[in-house]
């Protein structure tokens, strides 16, 4: 408080004496209110010193701040002090803009790098304002955001499984959990919600589509509400018997059905699978800027539309929860942690709660506050560069001062004039700053990962085009006020001295200027070539398979032509013989019907042009986003060593069109799924044959595992399973996970494929179509829901790392370039200065390789001062970035060596032209002169 | 400085609050801020602006700085702790109770003259 006690200095003594105390606590309690929130905190302080400053003048003069009608005697005060300020800034101020408009236009060359590198600088730093200011600044679009809190449920005894990485501590909890979260008193209202991909079938329309079960709580506290219709009411949370009711997003309104207004009591149909059919009728639209904390689904159902059967102790449900008022996140905790955990011991299920700025912003903060700080540097990189011209331009203008001063004109006028000048620089560039932002911000929000909460409402509204004028204004008047003060106090002496050839007073300055933007560009450049590096490092990571060539199509599974009821344990063995064989034989057939139907589309699909192997699978396609596993253990070991293992479905030629390495025992063939006679539901006659993947092989048998046997036992029985063959890891998720646990099996008595993979040996986006229409004419019954291919699957999952490395480059980039710039206008002043000197010295003997190294001697001294002056800045900054690098040292000497290479060269090169014009003066023209 | 209390209007509408929240009974600076921000639509009022304000005031005679009633006292040291003794409190003068009633007056003779020429056409409540 001590600094805003010093502001207060700007009140008269009797002022502060009565009020200094009780303002200084007030200061105070507004502090505490924004503690933690920097942004706020700097607002305020910006605030405090304008309304210190202000106020205190206002009160030196004893203007009073009551009446509607100032005083006389306050009039005659404040006009006096305005006619002062317009006689020294105002008067003819016309006339300087018209005269920085002409600067402008008469010396083309000096305008148009100005306002480039300005609006360079100024553009991509307003483009990142846009989305820093939608993303981060704006407050969450929920009511009372700062309670809302999700509830996790927690797998503790997960964390270390590879397969849940991911998801361990982002649990759902049960039904009887969230009823009773709603009773406790910590939480002024919990909202539960699941998600659920459906078919969308409704006459002439086969679709994929997220649905989404909701509570009426949920949407209370997303605080959602209707254009059309009606939300859900709370009975429909319970009740699983009333009819089906669906609410539609504005999106899917307007894209499905028109925006019709006459939608309401319509019917949709939905399927979980195909063949499958529910109808729910239309109650509602929502309106138009409804947003959820987890994208947007298609279609909202309420929630006790999830069948009872789910209400038991299993998780079923995502919860979201607002805080009691007042009430701390440990408080929430503590309440909410009794309940999730339910009958289970605290190392099995717990609880935990985000805030939901938290969640969604957390990850996104830091790396979205250092790219704005990147943009922030390439700025000043910018200025530097302006401030460097302006310097240049200032010593071509020392003889214009000197005329202006010796008529008359005082010191004031000429700086007030310099600076309305740059003023208008200023503007210009601005105005073209934020011309650039306008265009660069969709590129940047075209290249930004999806994820981003807020995105698609990043736009340049008045906020970010204030940002952007006034970034332009104040950095010119910073930048230009230097030279501008400088150029003021020339005396009307210097006309006399022979001004055209007399070294200007600050080569000095401009040399450090030069430097320092180096060594800003070098902090730039490092930090792009460690965010390169990480990408590069993250996709060179073996996958475990070649995903490019590699089409995939989802569909939901056809319906299959009759259906057999598995018997249970007691029901098999009480059968006669005579049952059980026909009870094989169906099964048999069953089976038969359904591989002869696989089959079928894919030699249909291998029958396509520069298709070279296709295969189906069912679930856990590897970065397909939904994983399901089972407990595997290596035969005789103890239960203590069961892991879970991703179980996926196969067809043979699996492992080919994946492009995966065959390491031990051999490949999966058909006659390892013709067995289904001996299925039973207490197990088979003989094990099944699997494949396993090599992270089984290492942590179930810990050595050569073909020939040996995995156990899978659950309540149904026991499961033996054939180990024929090891194939490289495949990664589920990420590139940088552990190598999961992968199980692959021959399509035999769970029959549901879920993926189809096409391997072509072109472009893999373009043979998507085809695909699609040849999965439809086969069979109409088959539902393609999406076609990706893998590469885009994988992409998705280093979006972060792609869109940091690829901004930061370009960050780098300019700021070489913008260097580059400086260094040559650096050493094109300096050899117009030294024109006469380096005139005489030709004319002495000097040689061309001579006069170079002069001017190169100077160039190299601004060089390695900027590199010096960059490393440690350099090395600050690459100590931020630590936490988003991969497999590269934040100090690794090779980037910071190539970055500083790569800088030292550029700003040779640039200096080559300059000195090689230099080595060409002709002395005789100079001495003439 | 007997002076009558026509001669000042009209206000300034940030003085009309302050008069109008003081009517209420004595308050300290920070009470006072906080309830003029909530008048004003959570429009910030900082520490110069206000007590510019408040000295102008007191220099008009309108309000003036009072000794806290003993109730008072102990509800600011229970929300404040120790520190709320040293707070200053403001009241209104005689002369400031009679500038807000005459404010008042001319704001209801304007509003009554606007309801005449039907500019606006609610019904007084």
């Amino acid at each position: 408080m001590t600094i805003y006690r010093l502001l207060l200095l700007s009140f008269p003594r009797a002022f502060r004496e009565a009020h200094a105390a009780e303002m200084a606590r007030q200061f105070d309690e507004e502090h505490r209110a924004r503690r933690g929130r920097p942004v706020a905190l700097a607002w305020l302080w910006t605030r405090a010193i304008a309304d210190a400053l202000w106020h205190g003048l206002l009160a030196r003069l004893g203007v009073r701040w009551v009446l509607g009608e100032t005083p006389a005697v306050d009039a005659a005060s404040r006009s006096g002090l305005v006619r002062r300020a317009w006689r020294t800034f105002g008067q003819n101020a016309g006339g300087d803009v018209k005269l920085g408009a002409r600067r402008l236009i008469k010396s083309p060359g000096f305008a148009l790098v100005s306002v480039l590198t300005l609006a360079l600088g100024i553009g991509s730093a307003t483009a990142l304002f846009s989305v820093v200011d939608t993303v981060l600044l704006r407050p969450l679009p929920w009511p009372e955001a700062d309670r809302l809190v999700s509830v996790f449920g927690v797998r503790p005894d997960r964390a270390t499984d590879p397969v849940y990485s991911a998801s361990w501590n982002r649990g759902l909890i049960s039904w009887p959990a969230w009823q009773q979260l709603r009773e406790s008193a910590a939480f002024d209202e919990v909202g539960a919600w699941r998600r659920s991909r459906q078919i969308f079938t409704n006459p002439g329309i086969e679709d994929g589509v997220d649905v989404w079960y909701v509570s009426s709580s949920f949407l209370s506290l997303m605080g959602a509400e209707v254009s059309l219709g009606r939300l859900f009411g709370p009975d429909e949370d319970g009740e699983y018997d009333l009819a089906e009711t669906a609410l539609l997003t504005p999106e899917t309104w307007m894209r499905r059905f028109g925006g019709r207004a006459d939608i309401l009591g319509e019917q949709i149909h939905l399927a979980y699978q195909a063949g499958e059919e529910r109808v729910a009728t239309i109650v509602g639209v929502l309106r138009p800027g409804t947003s959820f904390t987890a994208g947007a689904p298609d279609f909202l159902l309420p929630i006790g539309q999830t069948p009872p059967v789910s209400r038991t102790g299993n998780p079923v449900v995502l919860a979201m929860a607002r805080l009691a008022p007042e009430l701390s996140i440990e408080a929430g905790l503590a309440a909410a942690e009794p309940i999730v955990r339910g009958d289970e011991s605290p190392d099995r299920r717990t609880a935990r709660l985000v805030p939901v700025s938290e969640d969604l912003l957390g990850p996104a903060r830091r790396p979205l506050w250092l790219l704005f700080g990147g943009a922030g540097l390439l700025l000043l990189v910018a200025c530097a560069n302006v401030a460097g011209l302006l310097i240049t331009d200032a010593r071509t203008r020392r003889h214009e001062i000197a005329i202006r001063t010796s008529l008359g004109c005082s010191r004031l006028r000429v700086l007030r004039q310099l600076t309305i000048e740059n003023l208008v620089l200023a503007v210009v560039a601005a105005s073209a700053g934020l011309a650039l932002a306008v265009w660069l911000t969709p590129m940047l929000v075209a290249l930004a990962p999806a994820r981003l909460p807020g995105l698609t409402t990043v736009a340049i509204d008045l906020r970010v085009a204030a940002f952007a004028i006034g970034v332009g204004v104040m950095t010119v008047l910073i930048f230009g006020t230097g030279p501008a003060l400088t150029l003021s106090s020339t005396r009307p002496a210097a006309l006399t001295a022979d001004s055209r050839f007399a070294t200007s007073r600050h080569p000095a300055a401009h040399r450090a200027i030069v430097a320092g933007e180096l060594g800003l560009a070098l902090v730039l450049l490092v930090c792009a070539s460690l965010f390169g590096e990480t990408l590069l490092r993250l996709t060179s990571q073996p996958l475990g398979f070649d995903p490019r060539g590699l089409a995939i199509a989802s569909v939901e599974a056809m319906k299959l032509p009759f259906e057999v009821q598995v018997p249970t344990a007691e029901q098999y063995q009480s059968m006669s013989q005579v049952e059980r064989v026909a009870h094989h034989d169906a099964h048999f057939r069953r089976v038969q019907a359904t591989w002869m139907h696989t089959a079928g589309v894919i030699e249909r699909l291998e029958a396509l042009p520069g298709v070279s192997s296709a295969a189906a699978q069912g679930l856990n396609l590897p970065f397909g986003g939904r994983t399901n596993v089972a407990l595997y253990r290596a035969e005789y070991a103890p239960v203590s060593e069961e892991l879970s293992v991703l179980t996926q479905v196969v067809t043979e030629g699996y492992f080919e069109t994946m492009g995966m390495q065959m390491l031990r025992g051999r490949s999966l063939v058909a006659a390892d799924r013709l067995e289904p006679i001996g299925i039973t539901a207490a197990g088979r006659a003989s094990p099944t044959p699997v494949v396993i993947s090599r992270a089984v092989e290492q942590r179930l048998f810990g050595g050569e595992a073909v020939g040996k046997r995995l156990l899978r036992e659950n309540p149904g029985g026991r499961f033996l399973y054939d180990v024929i063959g090891v194939v490289s890891s495949v990664r589920h998720r990420a590139f940088t996970e552990d190598e999961p646990l992968r199980l692959y099996v021959l399509d035999t008595s769970i029959l549901t494929i879920h993926h189809l993979l096409v391997r072509t040996s072109g472009d893999a986006a373009a043979i998507l179509p085809a695909v699609r229409q040849t999965i439809r004419d086969y069979d109409p019954n088959m539902v393609v829901t999406s076609t990706t291919t893998m590469e885009e699957l994988v992409g998705e999952t280093i979006a972060h790392e792609r869109f940091r490395a690829r901004l930061s480059a370009a960050f780098g980039g300019a700021a070489l370039l913008l260097a580059a710039v400086g260094i040559y206008s650096l050493a094109a002043r300096r050899v117009a200065e030294r024109r006469r000197e380096i005139g005489v010295r030709v004319a002495l003997g000097a040689r061309p390789a001579h006069v170079r190294k002069l001017v190169l001697r100077e160039t190299l001294l601004a060089i390695v001062v900027g590199l010096a002056l960059g490393l440690p800045a350099a090395l600050a900054a690459s100590q931020l970035t630590s936490a988003l690098l991969f497999e590269v040292s934040p100090t690794s000497p090779r980037v910071f060596a190539a970055a500083a290479a790569v800088l030292a060269v550029a700003a040779l090169a640039a200096s080559v032209l300059p000195a090689a014009r230099a080595s060409r003066i002709d002395p005789m023209l100079v001495l003439r002169e | 400085m007997p002076r009558h209390a026509r001669d000042v209007l009209p206000l300034k509408p940030l003085v009309f609050q302050a008069l109008l929240v003081l009517a209420d009974g004595d308050r300290h600076g920070w009470s006072l801020v906080q309830e003029l921000q909530r008048r004003h639509g959570g429009k910030r009022l900082l520490p110069g602006n206000l007590y510019r304000l408040l000295n102008s005031m007191t220099a008009e005679g309108l309000i003036e700085v009072v000794e806290p009633s003993k109730r008072e006292r102990v509800q600011a040291a229970a929300d404040t702790g120790a520190n709320a003794e040293r707070r200053r409190y403001f009241g209104l003068t005689t002369f400031g109770r009679d500038v807000a009633r005459a404010e008042a007056h001319r704001l209801e003779a304007l509003v009554d003259e606007s309801r005449r020429k039907r500019l606006i056409t609610a019904r007084p409540r």
